[in-house]
């Protein structure tokens, strides 16, 4: 081996290797820019646009692609006698070729950028992003940047195949543009959720759950695409634009960019080091994007002096913000000196960080706050407008047990993480609370079932604990379900009364660590606990 | 540059991978990390790569702990897994160079630096062939050459030499003496121990996650055994000397291998002089009389007992 190698300095005593970047210096000053301009290209997506250029699966699914575009065209030209005189042959051909296109790209792409992603946050594997100085928000940036490029690559391959359905008449340049830029905009917000199902780590369970919801986003994504692009190829973009509500079209466009900036802000999160505090910054995102959400609906409300917006915003948070408990269950309930370090000293503001920052207790009372204070809000901002209806009152009521029955669920978890479940990982507690909720559903209604002499009578109070019962024709056992939601919630916030404050007891401020010169490293502040796990003496 | 593991453990589940180990090295050191499999090795190095958090303890690096600042340290640790690269679609030259991008070199430097990593490590007549494409041996390489593109103080290397051939070994040992003279502080696991022996300082005994010995290879060598052994040959019959060591007080254990006398006793060099000066007096004519050297072998077969959680 050589032993001239000095790294520090980037001195190379051996002649470079002709052909490579050290050998390459003797070329033009285009060439040199050009290598100055990649040296500040993400190294994440440089490597991936290595791997992609040269991956015989990407050449090979261009290669199909181009091929069934040729043959739509070829075909429809070749087998269509009236091709010359049709006057809607372009834009049969233009929807054929949409539909190939967006097919290809809401699938393909993501699922090639998520399984990569995926491979290279396996054990195995890990070294290749995981021991760098690279963070956590380059990598995911990295790999969307690509996931772009790629989705650019298959819109350029198939771009003068649709701007040859311009000249076989039937569809204008407008609405091209506009079914490409939209198209985009879909595949944009696919590959957004490509990136965060590959950043899933832990058991087959949580990935296994969190790949399904993806792969069926993908699905509805391709599908909404896809009709959008027929309808509007059918009536044009002028009969589009003259009967479109602006502001639904606005805040439709507003939520696609914010779920996008949310997927973005979650994929940072689960790769960043478990020791940081890796949920304040999305829970921070949520809240920003709830008020800026909230706001809009209740100024689209007043302008338009109609309840559906602050129905939209109820039932949306309601939705979001019980997921959103259910995956806080299993987040960390003792703080690493990482964390700690940053925890404020004042009570108020210690308080408000126990909200916000990692943990599982803290991310209960986000969720249950915010959805409480959407609820109060609602109901207080349409009854001053006087826009109250029975529509709304039902919608708010549903969405409110709803969430109340997705608490029970949490609260009887975490009662079963500090009796019974003591020992198990942090994330199962959140498997917990849907096994709860999924058995509480299932086990009763089946039991019914086979037991009932009458298979045909719907055994609706068996459905009592879950939201199923609201789906029921029998007002009785629906009438019954707030009771029986306000007693288990009484017991439940009783049992997990200690969970909660076992962890807001834990979440004290950590005093910095000083490393002795001999001996073991000392609390500056000595307040006893242990600098890993946060325990107490 | 220090490295201090203090009361580390990591548990998963009810196995203690690792369980309570507290060690330390510094800069221009290569430190030996040996264990049976199964021993924690592996898990305390994935910790050092902060590719794993511990379930209590600490491990600074200069005073910077790899618990609270991972990304800190991580600039400064370069760490070369048991796992060897074999990512798709990618050549060696490529790979080198997305590390030396992710560590934040740019332009002439970094390409300066790749060029000279590889030649270093002999990747140059193989720059641009695909990863997957490569002998063990020469992934080994690869990943040696990842580990040091960025000049890390620190290197922790998981079991560096297996797969490699007699001349890449030599030439290992070789690269890790020039790497410890420029100031690293290196931690290396082994199943080779004779190799270890040679180009350690120090090491670290570990066995179902616990330090079974740790410190300076001389203090670990002198403190693997009270016993010496003694290798006695003479000019004659063997049978009367071995009559004659059994009854001699200092000697705890005598047998005959082949036309040598092997003696083991509890004594240091004053004794092995007295059972020499005593076998002259009864007339032996002794034509070598040895101390054999306890190497790290004998300590690590002593030591452990080839359990496993």
């Amino acid at each position: 081996m050589n032993r001239a190698w000095e790294p520090v300095s980037g001195r190379c005593d051996a002649p470079a290797a002709p052909g490579g970047p050290g050998g390459q210096r003797s070329q033009g000053a285009g060439f040199l820019a050009w290598a100055r301009a990649g040296d500040w290209v993400n190294p994440v997506a440089v490597k991936e646009f290595r791997q992609a250029v040269q991956s015989r699966w990407v050449i090979g699914v261009l290669l199909i692609f181009l091929l069934i575009d040729l043959g739509i065209v070829g075909g429809y030209l070749a087998m269509t006698p009236e091709a010359a005189t049709s006057s809607h042959g372009g834009r049969d051909v233009c929807g054929g070729l949409l539909t190939i296109l967006l097919l290809t790209c809401i699938a393909f792409v993501p699922l090639y950028t998520g399984i990569r992603l995926s491979l290279e946050r396996n054990d195995t594997n890990l070294d290749l992003l995981f021991v760098t100085t690279i963070s956590p928000g380059a990598i995911v940036r990295g790999k969307y940047l690509t996931a772009m490029a790629l989705t650019l690559l298959m819109f350029s391959v198939c771009m003068p195949f649709i701007a040859l359905t311009y000249l076989l008449r039937g569809v204008d340049l407008p609405t091209i543009f506009f079914l490409l830029a939209h198209g985009f905009l879909f595949c944009a917000v696919a590959n957004g959720l490509g990136v965060f199902a590959g950043a899933v780590s832990g058991s087959w369970f949580i990935r296994g759950v969190v790949d399904l919801g993806a792969l069926l986003g993908l699905l509805y994504l391709a599908v909404v695409a896809t009709a959008l692009s027929q309808s509007v190829l059918m009536f044009g973009t002028g009969m589009v634009f003259s009967h479109m509500d602006w502001s639904e079209y606005g805040i439709t466009l507003l939520i696609a960019g914010l779920g996008l900036g949310l997927l973005y802000v979650l994929s940072v999160c689960l790769l960043s080091p478990r020791s940081s505090n890796r949920m304040f910054v999305p829970r921070l995102y949520i809240t920003g994007s709830w008020m800026l959400v909230g706001i809009l609906m209740i100024a689209l409300s007043h302008w338009e002096r109609t309840p559906w917006p602050i129905e939209s915003w109820v039932v949306c948070s309601g939705a979001a913000f019980a997921v959103l408990m259910v995956a806080a269950l299993g987040e960390r309930d003792a703080w690493s000196a990482r964390v700690r370090q940053r925890i404020p000293r004042h009570p108020l503001l210690r308080l408000v960080a126990f909200v916000f920052y990692t943990g599982s207790a803290g991310g209960v009372l986000w969720c249950v706050l915010l959805y409480g204070i959407t609820s109060v809000t609602a109901r207080l901002w349409v009854g001053q407008m006087g826009l109250a209806t029975t529509s709304f009152e039902n919608l708010c009521g549903t969405t409110s047990f709803v969430f109340g029955y997705a608490l029970c669920y949490c609260l009887t978890a975490a009662v079963l993480r500090v009796t019974v479940l003591r020992s198990v990982a942090p994330i199962n507690v959140a498997a917990t609370a849907i096994f709860v909720g999924v058995g509480v559903w299932l086990v009763p209604y089946f039991t019914a079932f086979l037991l009932s002499s009458d298979r045909f009578e719907e055994p609706s109070w068996c459905l009592l604990a879950s939201p199923m019962v609201l789906a029921t024709d029998d007002d009785a056992a629906k009438a019954a379900a707030p009771v029986l939601i306000a007693a288990w919630l009484c017991v439940g916030v009783w049992g997990g009364l200690a969970w909660m404050l076992g962890q807001f007891r834990r979440f004290t401020p950590y005093h910095a660590v000083r490393v002795s010169t001999e001996g073991n490293p000392t609390t500056a502040a000595g307040d006893g606990s242990d600098p890993a796990t946060g325990a107490a003496p | 540059m220090d490295v201090r593991v203090i009361h580390l453990k990591r548990y998963f589940g009810t196995t203690r991978a690792v369980d309570d180990i507290s060690f330390e090295f510094s800069a221009g050191n290569v430190f030996g990390f040996v264990g049976p499999n199964g021993a924690g090795k592996t898990t305390t190095m994935r910790i050092l790569a902060t590719l794993d958090d511990p379930t209590e303890g600490h491990v600074y690096i200069n005073g910077v702990s790899l618990v609270d600042n991972p990304e800190k340290a991580r600039c400064c640790v370069g760490f070369m897994p048991d796992t060897l690269p074999a990512h798709r679609d990618m050549t060696v030259h490529e790979y080198l160079d997305f590390f030396a991008r992710a560590y934040g070199l740019r332009g002439v430097k970094r390409r300066g630096v790749v060029d000279s990593v590889e030649q270093f490590t002999n990747l140059s007549g193989i720059r641009d062939k695909f990863l997957r494409a490569l002998s063990k041996g020469m992934k080994q390489r690869v990943s040696l050459a990842r580990a040091i593109v960025h000049d890390p103080p620190v290197l922790v290397l998981d079991e560096p030499a297996a797969g490699l051939d007699p001349r890449a070994r030599i030439e290992l040992r070789e690269l890790l003496r020039v790497l410890a003279d420029r100031g690293k502080a290196i931690l290396i696991s082994s199943h080779i121990l004779t190799e270890l022996a040679e180009i350690c300082n120090g090491a670290v005994i570990i066995e179902q996650g616990k330090i079974l010995r740790a410190g300076p290879m001389e203090q670990i060598l002198a403190g693997g055994s009270a016993r010496r052994t003694v290798a006695i040959r003479i000019k004659g019959e063997t049978a009367a000397l071995h009559k004659e060591l059994l009854q001699v007080p200092a000697v705890r254990e005598a047998r005959v291998v082949g036309e040598v006398v092997e003696i083991q006793t509890d004594g240091d060099e004053e004794i092995h002089c007295d059972i020499l000066a005593h076998l002259v007096a009864k007339g032996f004519r002794i034509t070598d009389f040895r101390q054999r050297q306890i190497d790290l072998e004998d300590v690590f077969m002593n030591v452990t007992k080839g359990e496993v959680q």
